[in-house]
This record gives C-alpha cells, sequence and structure tokens, in this order.
C-alpha cells in the first residue's frame, strides 16, 4: 500500500539542539537508575525477608542452606527451602504482579483509583473462596487441596472478563467502567456475607482467615504458575508501552494518533485478570498494593510506560516484601496476615489520593 | 488524482438522533485553513471526528484521490491527526515525551521503534519545538502548562505524526486574546509549509475572517454556507445561524468585522 508521507522535518546539519538531547539523555539515564535501585531495593528485602521470622536464621545459615543443601541440617532446611523462599519469593511475584496490573489498569481505565481490588476482583475471588469453605461447592475434577484457590480463580477470571465485556459491547466509557467495578464490590461483598451469615462457625473461621490475605499460603507450584504468567504478561505489556503512554493524553488523542483504545483496553484487561485473578486466589485479599505501587512509580519516573510498568512492578515488589518483613517483626513471634499490614499502610495513602484529586478538580 | 479532501453525502448518526445529515463539500485544498462555525451542537466537532475516524460515519471521504472509510484506524492515523481541545488532568509527561507516545503510537508506524534514547526523534522534537517558539518548554511536564502553551505542545504532538490533515477542535476556547492570535498565526504558517489540508472549529467569527482561508458554516448537521469568509459571513447567515442582528463592516484598516446589533426579532 503506497502512503502519502510528507517530507521529513528539514533538520539542520550541524546540530543545534543537543542540548535538549543531552537532556533526554540524562533522564533516561536517571530513570534507569531508579529502577535499578528499586531492584537493588528488592534484593535487600528479600535477604531480610528470608532471614526474618518467629524461628531465627542468620545469613550465613542461610548461605550455607542454600548452598550445600544435603549438609544442612533438616530443620534448617525446611525452614529455608519449604518455608522462608516460597514465603518471601511469593512476596516478590505477587508484588509484581499486583504493581503491573494496577498501573495498566489506573491507565486504560484512566483513573487513579482503579486497582485489581477497588473494582471487584478481590471480592469475587473472595465469594468463590467461600463458595469452596462453606458449601463446599467447587470445580469438578479439582483436587480438594486446590478448591478453594481454584474457585477463587475461577471467580477472580470471571468478574474480570464481565469488566471487560461491559468495557466492549457496552461501548461504555472508562469512567462506566470503573462505576460498574464498584457494583460489582458490594454485590460479591453482599454473597458473602450471605454465606457467613449461613457457615458454620469452623467454616466461618476457614473464610475469615482466607480474607485476610497470607503468604503463608506459598508454595513452589504456585509460585512457579505465577512465574509462568508473569513471564506470558510483562512482554506483552512492554510492547504496548507506547500506545499506553499515548492513552495519558486522552483517549480521542491516542485514537487520532492510531491506537486501537478498545483493543488495547481489552487486550490490558485480560492480562490483569490473570495476574489479578492467580494472585489472589494464591495467597487470598492482599489490598492497595495494586493502587499504591502505581502512584509511587508515577511520582519516580513519570508516566512514559517503558519505564512506568517496570517500575511499578518493581514497587509493588518491593513494598510487599517490606510488608512481609513486616508482618513477621511487628509483634514478636507471631506473623500477621500480610494483607493486614498492607491495607494499615494503604488506607492513609488512599486517603492521601482522594484529597490530591479533589484538591486538583 | 485530485488534491485535497472531498466530503461527499457524510452522515453521522448518534443513535437514532442524526447529527449530520448528507454533508457534501468541495474539495479543501492542501495548504489552507478552512474555519468550521456554527452554534452548539450543530455538529461541528462531530464532522471532524467523524473525518478522523473516531466516530462511524456513512458516505464517502477521500483523500488525494484515496477514498479512507475502509482504511483501518492506523492507516487514517498516519494522514489524518485529531486534536480535541482537553487534555486529561495529572499527566505526569514531559512536551518532549508526549511527542516521542505521539510520534510512537500507531502500532505499523515504519518510524517507530527507536531505542530507549530515540535520539533521531527527539531532535525531530527539538526542531518543531524551536519553530513553534516553545523550545524552552521540552522538559517541563505537561501539566504546568499555560492554556496556550498546552495547545502548542498539543499542536506540536499533531505535527510530528506529519499529517496530511490537521484536524484542531476549538484550539481557541481557553486562550487570550494574545495566545489566540499567536496559535493561529502557527497553525496558518504550518498549514502552508507543509500544505496540510487544516480544518479548525472556532467560536470567534473575527479570528476566521482573519486567519482562514474558506469558512464552512453549519447548523443541524447542515452546511448552510461555505467560501471564503468575507462572502460567506453576511447579515442573512448570521441572522440564520446565530438568531443574531449583525452588521460585517471593514474597519479602518479594510478588513471586515463582524458588529452584533442585539438578537433577531427581540
Amino acid at each position: 500500500m503506497s502512503t502519502a508521507t510528507a517530507p521529513a522535518l528539514p533538520l539542520p546539519a550541524t546540530a543545534p539542539h543537543t542540548p535538549l538531547q543531552q537532556a533526554y539523555r540524562r533522564l533516561a539515564g536517571l530513570r534507569l537508575l531508579v529502577l535499578a535501585a528499586l531492584a537493588t531495593g528488592i534484593a535487600v528485602a528479600l535477604l531480610l525477608d528470608f532471614t526474618t521470622g518467629p524461628s531465627g536464621l542468620t545469613l550465613a545459615q542461610l548461605r550455607d542452606t542454600l548452598l550445600d543443601a544435603a549438609h544442612a541440617p533438616p530443620a534448617l532446611r525446611v525452614i529455608v527451602w519449604d518455608i522462608r523462599m516460597p514465603y518471601a519469593l511469593m512476596a516478590v511475584a505477587v508484588g509484581l504482579a499486583l504493581g503491573l496490573a494496577g498501573a495498566e489498569m489506573q491507565t486504560v481505565l484512566a483513573n487513579p483509583l482503579a486497582s485489581p481490588f477497588t473494582l471487584g476482583l478481590s471480592s469475587a475471588a473472595a465469594f468463590g473462596a467461600a463458595l469452596a469453605i462453606v458449601l463446599d461447592w467447587s470445580v469438578p475434577g479439582v483436587p480438594a487441596a486446590w478448591a478453594v484457590p481454584a474457585n477463587a480463580f475461577l471467580f477472580a477470571m470471571a468478574s474480570a472478563l464481565l469488566l471487560d465485556l461491559v468495557a466492549r459491547w457496552g461501548g461504555m466509557s472508562a469512567t462506566g467502567v470503573v462505576l460498574f467495578g464498584i457494583a460489582l464490590v458490594f454485590s460479591f461483598n453482599a454473597l458473602v456475607s450471605l454465606l457467613q451469615f449461613v457457615a458454620t462457625a469452623e467454616a466461618l473461621q476457614g473464610l475469615v482467615f482466607w480474607t485476610m490475605g497470607s503468604l503463608s499460603r506459598a508454595t513452589w507450584p504456585k509460585l512457579a504458575a505465577l512465574a509462568v504468567a508473569l513471564a506470558v504478561v510483562v512482554p506483552f505489556s512492554l510492547a504496548n508501552a507506547w500506545r499506553l503512554t499515548a492513552l495519558r493524553l486522552g483517549e480521542d488523542r491516542a485514537a487520532s494518533f492510531g491506537v486501537d483504545v478498545r483493543r488495547l483496553r481489552l487486550g490490558a484487561l485480560l492480562r490483569i485478570s490473570l495476574l489479578a485473578a492467580l494472585s489472589v486466589a494464591f495467597v487470598g485479599s492482599i489490598g492497595f498494593i495494586g493502587l499504591v505501587a502505581p502512584h509511587i512509580a508515577r511520582r519516580l519516573v513519570g508516566d512514559d510506560h517503558r519505564f512506568y510498568l517496570p517500575a511499578a512492578a518493581l514497587t509493588g515488589a518491593l513494598v510487599l516484601s517490606l510488608a512481609s518483613i513486616a508482618s513477621k517483626t511487628l509483634i514478636n513471634g507471631v506473623v500477621i496476615p500480610v494483607g493486614i499490614v498492607t491495607s494499615l499502610v494503604g488506607i492513609p495513602f488512599f486517603l492521601a489520593i482522594v484529597l490530591r484529586t479533589r484538591g486538583r478538580a | 488524482m485530485s488534491a485535497g479532501l472531498h466530503i461527499e453525502r457524510l452522515g453521522v448518526a448518534y443513535g437514532r438522533r442524526r447529527v449530520i445529515d448528507g454533508l457534501s463539500v468541495a474539495a479543501l485544498q492542501p495548504g489552507t485553513v478552512t474555519a468550521v462555525l456554527g452554534p452548539n451542537g450543530s455538529g461541528k466537532s462531530t464532522l471532524l471526528r467523524a473525518l478522523a475516524g473516531l466516530v462511524r460515519a456513512e458516505g464517502r471521504v477521500s483523500l488525494e484521490g484515496q477514498a479512507l472509510e475502509r482504511a483501518s484506524l492506523a492507516e487514517r492515523a498516519r494522514r489524518i491527526v485529531y486534536l480535541p481541545q482537553a487534555l486529561p488532568a495529572a499527566v505526569h509527561l514531559r512536551v518532549i515525551e508526549s511527542l516521542l507516545a505521539a510520534r510512537n503510537a500507531s502500532p505499523h508506524d515504519p518510524r517507530s521503534g527507536d531505542g530507549l534514547c530515540a535520539r533521531d526523534a527527539v531532535q525531530e522534537g527539538a526542531v518543531l519545538l524551536e519553530r513553534l517558539g516553545i523550545a524552552h518548554l521540552a522538559m517541563r511536564h505537561l501539566d504546568e502548562l499555560s492554556g496556550g502553551q498546552a495547545q502548542l505542545a498539543g499542536l506540536a504532538q499533531a505535527l510530528i505524526r506529519q499529517p496530511r490533515v490537521l484536524l484542531l477542535d476549538e484550539p481557541l476556547s481557553a486562550l487570550d486574546l494574545n495566545h489566540q492570535f499567536h496559535v493561529m498565526s502557527l497553525v496558518r504558517e504550518e498549514t502552508v509549509r507543509h500544505q496540510m489540508v487544516t480544518l479548525v472549529v472556532l467560536h470567534d467569527l473575527g479570528i476566521a475572517l482573519r486567519h482562514a482561508d474558506r469558512v464552512l458554516v453549519l447548523r443541524d448537521g447542515q452546511l448552510l454556507a461555505d467560501g471564503p469568509p468575507a462572502q460567506a459571513i453576511d447579515p442573512a447567515l448570521l441572522a440564520r445561524v446565530y438568531g443574531v442582528q449583525a452588521r460585517v463592516e471593514p474597519c479602518s484598516r479594510g478588513l471586515p468585522q463582524v458588529i452584533v446589533d442585539g438578537l433577531s426579532g427581540g
């Protein structure tokens, strides 16, 4: 197909504009440095997370057990390989997933308050889990041990697809999708309450614990599943970085720059659903990471999604890793469910965003 | 091959409401600025959005002899750029970054795919910003800009895509007198320089008289007048379109001016 393109902009032979190029290079370099700093922070937090817990573990013991598992005392081996490692790595993986999902969601729905949790995905997952815990209802063929996460995943995915459908078929605006998501939160919360009302005392306890969101449910197979999901999703997210950045300039402007906004939004919602649904299914509701991490990332590197998406993912991982350490150290000898820690930190942050948004309007 | 932009029997409906009805316009020539005038709700913005492919339209639109109605969004975006008036709040992008995003947004754009620093693109943006007189704003954040500066930044985003057709939706509505004049002068200059077909939605008849080569006057989605501004804008038209009693008289320098005396019939 022939395209009539205008002659290229006349570039002077000499380069009198190098100051801008230099400034832009500096900016890009600085942002890469921020990403590197976040990654280093995660590495340090991981080491701390490995060595923090009710039973003490020194760095030297950790190193010996990691490098030479066969000769390590069996108790240490269990602590390091079966408890600390999956627990700490799960914090990082879930943090990456929720940070990335939240960042894409805020961009495609053009709403700073959008996150997998404010739009009903975690409420839907809780309802799925409640069905398994209270009524023993689960997908046929799923092993009993996986019934709760399988149900949670199914419902989170279904609610995300419902959001997709509303966005696509309803021709609804971004605001409409957000309002629909909030309606989902209330609907599923009511359904969970109904199940709680009819539940036995024992089932009620199980359900309450599940909804708290805890990394103690981490296992190697779950970690592997989430890692595979991340490996599949991240390249697609990054491939859309320019389009997502253009979308920040407004839907019409992006469309007129050639971005198929509906397709971009649908693709992003599918990626978000997969990451959020898996996270919720494996560790329960861990609130506010998907909301807070994108805001911190935006402050750090701005809205250029080539930097913003990785920064949001890394920030999510760092925050959740730190929350995981805090959950083990706040009360001596007790591991508080990490969802409680992130929510307590997240609520003031959430309010600050709301107040700032109001101040701008 | 016929030059310029042709619009034949263009129709747009939102549900059952027809916003534009069988609109045909004689070829809009490259290198000219056409002002689109009319009262609120007359279909001005819808016309621009339909030309950009942002709303579904019937009829024929062709550019330089090529039909556009079957072109994909990306193909159309390579030749036509539509600039809405408003920018969303709290966008953490610098002016130069917004130019890079505008340039690299299309999926099959052969020019995209620069490395991390996108040196050529940055250079291209620098030249453009210089020409628009806002080179000093290149590293400023979009949400720190004044209304006039933001319009110029928007214009730069559109121009870096090197469009054949430039569609500007009320670019002057938030600007003071000085910036209105400045922005329109630059739009004219760039239109001539790149031989673009430029359509601008305007409310100010004085600006249209002064800066446009041609005006299209719409009411209820129909074309009521089409021609050079000094000929098309007359008291009868102003009464019919805006419901005002008005005169068009030359000022002391001979330029036509619209003077409104009151509401017609009142």
